[in-house]
């Protein structure tokens, strides 16, 4: 356990109810433990407990002369610092605390988790909609991979017309004018909610009665359908993009077979493919189109304009 | 006028909007220091610094910012890499600190090293007068923080060419002061242009200003041209004037009128104000020698 760590730790004896970093009672009274003071030299605290002592070595000799015998000036102005950069860093959610923590470049994942539904309401109905396939499943195991497969798709869908698009992201005009592409944006937050929707589904699928591709097979389809909807956001507002290509697939598993006690049609391996066919022209349009991601959709007369 | 260079070139420029011409054939120049862009709601103000953001294409015209074309990519990027832009109604996510907002469009500026960013998002915070306030959440700022919040974003890495969308619009006139005071400070050495509805941000500030009505540039000068429009079309009367174009009465219970005066009228020394309301009501401001 590390020092600051640790629960109250008082130096010199007598401080009957001391709390914190030192005692609450005067500060002449109890004094700061050498290895805390060393701590605090060294920029080594927790934020609150660094001003605790702060605040104590300003009123206590004692602790004062301490610390001038094991820590330089220069160690002491260095912690400031690092206290400084600490309290001046911005907080993370736990998602994107999760993506630093494994690798992901801490500006990247800003961009990524900045719009608000990424932070909250999105990934509360993505956890509620695979719940309720969950129970459906498990109310009716027959019907499992279709309900499997006609609801994780929807799910990165929503969330992917939720994060961009100027009735979903509060920045996206000052966004536009950015050196950052709007396109790359669009990209990031897209990636971001299919991968987060990608470990929802496989914990909703392992925990439902099916086997086989039903497992899996609804990932190449949620890849065509968020690719669908960006690519046609290219021409319409991005929650319109993501109805139409979430209508689009409601339709075709719907034309597969909805409630057959077979395999759906869509969990072959031809289906599959054609999956992967309309991902792959999806992101060809994207790519081709990409010069109007860095247009204001006030253009098409969607937004009013002055 | 300044014997400066012009930074940004803007000639003909057309925008239409399902059809309706929201910019028609605009033309002007701006130069370093403080230029105010004047004009009624729908004049196409917003539409004209959204193109000078380079968040919207002409459909006709030709524009050069800061020496590039914002037609092609390179040139888009170059321009906005120098470039701040302040939108008429910057959105920020709820729950954000004023840090928190300007640290994430420092990151949208390509500032990806944190060092760098923290210094330089600090240094903009400061120059606004908010470092102190930087750990609140933005909700919980008066609408003339927000606005020097949303200032500090716009001028993070130092941007040669600054675009303002009626940045005093709901601040009380102590803030109105206080923004104004940054914005001229901002102006010196680089340019600056600055929607507004209101007049008095313009003598205040501008070194230049361009009216924009429907679309069409009515004028571009110096303050003291557009003036001048009004000059001998103002007077003072003790009865409401049914001649003139425009009347209001005063605090001294006078009516203070524009137009064509009567022969015998007390005139009155013109405002800013009458010049541009007189522009904007077809006055001949050709005849001043002032309509460019």
């Amino acid at each position: 356990m590390s020092a600051d760590q640790r629960g109250p730790e008082v130096g010199v004896a007598g401080a009957a109810g001391a709390v914190g970093a030192v005692g609450a009672v005067g500060a002449e009274d109890v004094h700061v433990s050498a290895s805390r003071i060393e701590g605090y030299a060294r920029g080594a605290l927790r934020a609150e407990l660094f001003v605790e002592v702060e605040d104590h070595l300003g009123q206590c000799l004692h602790c004062r002369t301490v610390l001038a015998s094991i820590a330089s000036r220069s160690r002491t102005d260095a912690g400031w610092r690092q206290l400084s950069e600490r309290l001046d860093a911005p907080s993370r959610s736990r998602l994107e605390g999760l993506f630093v923590t494994v690798g992901v470049p801490e500006h990247l994942a800003r961009l990524a988790m900045a719009t608000p539904v990424l932070r909250r309401s999105w990934l509360a109905a993505a956890v509620t909609a695979l719940l309720f396939a969950l129970l459906a499943a498990r109310l009716s195991p027959a019907v499992s991979a279709t309900v499997l497969l006609l609801v994780a798709p929807l799910v990165p869908v929503t969330g992917v017309a939720l994060s961009y698009g100027p009735a979903a992201d509060p920045m996206y005009e000052l966004g536009l004018v950015m050196p950052v592409s709007s396109l790359r944006l669009v990209l990031l937050r897209s990636a971001t909610v299919l991968l987060t929707s990608a470990v929802l589904g496989a914990v909703a699928a392992l925990a439902m009665p099916v086997q086989g591709l039903a497992l899996f097979g609804w990932l190449a389809p949620s890849l065509a359908v968020v690719t669908l909807a960006l690519a046609l956001s290219a021409y319409l507002e991005a929650g319109i993009a993501a109805g139409v290509a979430g209508a689009v697939w409601v339709a075709s598993v719907a034309w597969a077979g909805w409630g057959s006690t077979t395999r759906s049609a869509l969990l072959t391996g031809p289906a599959q493919a054609a999956c992967v066919l309309v991902a792959s022209v999806g992101a060809g349009l994207v790519a081709a189109q990409r010069h109007r991601f860095e247009q204001g959709s006030w253009r098409s007369g969607r937004r009013s304009t002055a | 006028m300044s014997g400066s260079e012009s930074t940004v070139n803007v000639r003909s420029v057309s925008v239409g909007f399902r059809g309706r011409p929201a910019l028609d054939g605009v033309s002007f120049v701006l130069r370093p220091g403080v230029t105010g862009l004047l004009g009624p709601n729908g004049a196409g103000k917003t539409t004209l610094l959204r193109v000078l953001a380079t968040a919207i294409s002409p459909d006709r015209g030709e524009l050069s910012l800061l020496g590039e074309d914002p037609g092609t990519g390179p040139g888009k990027l170059a321009i906005r890499r120098r470039l701040g832009y302040l939108p008429q109604n910057p959105g920020f996510h709820p729950g954000f600190t004023a840090l928190e907002f300007v640290d994430y469009v420092a990151i949208l500026k390509e500032l990806t090293d944190r060092r760098a960013r923290r210094a330089e998002v600090l240094r903009v915070l400061e120059t606004v007068g908010l470092a102190d306030q930087r750990a609140k959440k933005i909700k919980a700022l008066s609408g003339g923080m927000r606005q020097r919040v949303a200032l500090a974003a716009a001028i993070i890495g130092d941007p040669d060419l600054l675009v303002l969308d009626e940045p005093t619009v709901g601040l009380d006139p102590e803030q109105r002061l206080r923004f104004r005071e940054l914005v001229a400070d901002l102006g010196e050495g680089r340019t600056v242009l600055l929607s507004t509805h209101q007049t008095e941000d313009v003598s205040a500030l501008c070194r230049r200003v361009i009216v924009l009505d429907r679309g069409v540039v009515k004028f571009q000068g110096l303050p003291a041209e557009l003036k001048a429009v009004a000059e001998g079309r103002v007077w003072s009367s003790t009865e409401r004037d049914r001649t003139a174009l425009a009347g209001w009465r005063t605090g001294e219970g006078t009516f203070r009128n524009i137009g064509t005066p009567p022969q015998e009228a007390r005139r009155l020394a013109p405002t800013l104000e009458d010049g541009y309301l007189l522009l904007l009501d077809g006055a001949p401001a050709a005849d001043q020698g002032v309509l460019r």
